[in-house]
């Protein structure tokens, strides 16, 4: 009983944060939203025992993607965002048709993968037989999966590296293609330079 | 995992703790960066080493995901002396343009990890991710020099070409798994064998091949080729089109042979039309280049065209002699191309501001730069494929192999246009000796230190292979074949 009130609670948090989102004018206002939303998302998971999908969502969306959107929103340096003014006529009758079409797509999807899921004998007993979800994911990742996992994370390493590597502000930059903006010819013979 | 599963991958281990430790000392060094090199190199020999002592045997690890056998240790080796002649390059010429950074060696040796892992992999996932290691770390040497705006196109057209052939190839295995139920090889092959080639397993073939065929730059998918090799600084250059080539070569052999064993009739059929497509573009393209590095990189094209041909022939022929060609060509080809582009990163490194790799900078060089003149021609003349060095024997048995597999007319015409490409090698020569220079040289300090080993190597490795091939192909014709037992 107190699982299922716990669950209305943070259901209809998540979608009043998720209304919040595409209401507000105010860019910060809705991200701010979103975080909300996808931490109640989390709690609802949580809920249901999908304890890893429940980290992951905190994790990943509550803090890489957000990270991201924050930085866009910051680099662009957006304030206001008024929906209606922004948005051509003809889009609002493309989003009736679509939005409806978008959700038959997922519920089928969803159906149809739980469908086969227990027809191959993978149902939630089975799971539970296993250990949980968490336990059979760890096994796969970490033994038949070990080496791309690790390979995966080197190339996470080199992403990195890239990032510094391409970005890090240097002492004596005056090479640097920018300081040749203004100075046409000049910006012309570092373009032709060969390397 | 068990100790057992590390000695499999042992090569790459060292390789990777090098990489780290390159990343590490970077910060500590001032100009000299004689630290990082030395720990780099050592560490290539010291992987290329290790894999030739592991040769002999089969050894599985990660639950078949990689094995070291001989034909995974006959590219490894091969992976790491293309990279010790790349990081030898690499020193003055950075320096050259104040970018000798440590993290150039650790990008350098991870992308060599990347290829390592897709000639050991015998599972999709673990070729995968080494085909995107190699090419990440890749990417980003593409694009070393941030302040020429040459580098940067290249590195962002090699991105985007690069990833969408990803997505291709990714597309194709991920249709071949939905078939299998399976990502190791070995069972793919065998769940293949009860379907058919039907043809789905065609598309998936052909969407495999295409992928793949970008990644080694076949025609008509070689475009981004000449813009990258162009922009790319020189070393990093020579070793993309030796280094990740044979890479793709190692696993798109594997792939095909285990994997899509089932549709060999299809894939011969598309690599013998892209043999053709590729021979002729990337020769008659190479005639009209100005441009010694872009000519490079048609004539890196035509290569591949011949070794196209190799791998149409091996889906047609019955034994492996195709395959075992294309190992002795791409070992033959490593020390020629390299070698050529060595001469390039020399000149440059002499004259940064003022060299332009034309053929007109060419003329007169012999007086001027002796040396690097007789290389560069013993390189143009191996290229060709001239009796006496690597590029005749590579050429000789590869040929040999495409008439054997009752394809003589392919054979004709990969004659025919190595005979066309003589002329844009040998024209290199004739400018270097016979002509007289348009202007006057400043007297340049001839180039010493690792440039000049990685000179010699790049030499001794094209006249051994040329005057005596027999245990380079002893070596070829022992790795391959042998690819689960």
């Amino acid at each position: 009983m107190a699982e299922k009130i716990l669950f209305i609670i943070f259901a209809s948090l998540a979608v009043l944060g998720a209304l919040g989102v595409i209401t507000r004018t105010n860019i910060v206002h809705g991200l701010l939203l979103l975080v909300f939303t996808f931490v109640n998302v989390a709690a609802v998971f949580l809920l249901t025992q999908a304890y890893f999908l429940a980290v992951i969502q905190v994790l990943v969306y509550a803090g890489a993607i957000l990270v991201l959107f924050a930085f866009v929103v910051m680099f662009l340096n957006l304030k206001e965002f008024h929906q209606l003014e922004q948005l051509h006529g003809t889009q609002k009758w493309a989003v009736l048709v679509l939005a409806p079409i978008l959700l038959a797509e997922i519920v089928v999807v969803v159906a149809g993968a739980t469908w086969t899921s227990v027809g191959a004998g993978i149902t939630p007993d089975a799971i539970a037989a296993q250990g949980g979800n968490v336990r059979v994911l760890g096994i796969t990742l970490f033994n038949e999966m070990l080496l791309p996992f690790e390979m995966a994370s080197l190339i996470l390493l080199v992403g990195m590296v890239g990032a510094i590597v391409l970005a890090k502000k240097e002492d004596g930059a005056s090479m640097a293609l920018r300081d040749w903006t203004g100075d046409e010819e000049a910006a012309q013979a570092v373009v032709e330079q060969e390397v | 995992m068990t100790a057992m599963d590390l000695i499999v991958i042992l090569p790459e281990l060292i390789l990777v703790v090098a990489g780290c430790l390159a990343l590490v000392v970077e910060p500590y060094l001032k100009k000299d960066k004689t630290a990082a090199v030395t720990i780099v190199a050592t560490a290539l020999v010291a992987s290329g080493a290790v894999a030739f002592g592991l040769a002999g045997e089969t050894r599985a690890a990660f639950g078949n995901m990689v094995v070291l056998n001989d034909y995974a240790v006959f590219f490894k080796v091969l992976f790491a002396v293309a990279g010790v002649i790349t990081v030898l390059m690499s020193p003055r010429y950075l320096a050259a343009y104040d970018r000798h950074l440590g993290e150039y060696y650790a990008l350098l040796l991870f992308a060599i990890v990347g290829m390592d892992i897709m000639a050991a992999a015998r599972d999709l996932m673990a070729f995968y991710v080494g085909l995107e290691l190699m090419a990440v770390s890749s990417y980003l040497l593409a694009g070393f020099f941030r302040y020429h705006a040459r580098s940067n196109e290249a590195a962002l057209k090699y991105f985007l070409t690069g990833a969408f052939a990803s997505a291709i190839t990714l597309y194709g295995l991920s249709l071949v798994y939905g078939f299998a139920g399976a990502t190791n090889y070995q069972q793919i092959g065998q769940a293949l064998q009860a379907t058919g080639n039907t043809t789905a397993i065609a598309l998936a073939t052909a969407l495999v091949v295409v992928g793949t065929g970008f990644k080694v730059s076949m025609a008509p998918f070689h475009m981004w080729t000449p813009d990258v090799y162009q922009g790319a600084p020189t070393p990093v250059a020579g070793f993309f089109s030796v280094g990740p080539k044979a890479a793709g070569f190692s696993a798109i052999l594997m792939l095909f042979l285990t994997v899509l064993d089932v549709s060999r009739s299809t894939w011969s059929i598309l690599f013998i039309v892209l043999a053709v497509l590729t021979m002729a573009v990337g020769n008659l393209f190479a005639l009209a280049q100005k441009n010694i590095k872009r000519m490079l990189a048609y004539s890196s094209i035509a290569h591949v065209g011949y070794l196209a041909a190799g791998l149409g022939a091996l889906g047609r022929a019955d034994d492996d002699l195709a395959g075992q060609a294309i190992l002795l060509y791409l070992a033959a080809y490593t020390f020629m191309n390299l070698g050529a582009f060595a001469i390039l990163a020399c000149l440059k490194t002499q004259d940064p501001a003022g060299h332009g790799y034309t053929l007109a900078e060419f003329a007169g060089l012999a007086r001027r730069a002796p040396w690097a003149a007789v290389l560069m021609s013993l390189f143009m003349f191996s290229l060709t494929g001239i009796p006496g060095t690597a590029g005749f024997i590579g050429k000789f048995y590869l040929f040999n192999a495409v008439v054997r597999a009752d394809l003589a007319w392919l054979a004709v015409l990969a004659v025919i246009f190595s005979a066309v490409s003589a002329y844009y090698y040998l024209r290199v020569i004739m400018y270097m000796f016979f002509r007289e220079p348009e202007r006057e040289y400043v007297p340049r300090e001839a180039i010493g230190g690792p440039l000049a080993a990685a000179l010699a190597l790049c030499a001794a490795g094209v006249i051994f292979i040329g005057l005596l091939p027999g245990s380079l192909w002893d070596a070829a014709v022992s790795s391959f074949g042998n690819f689960f037992g």
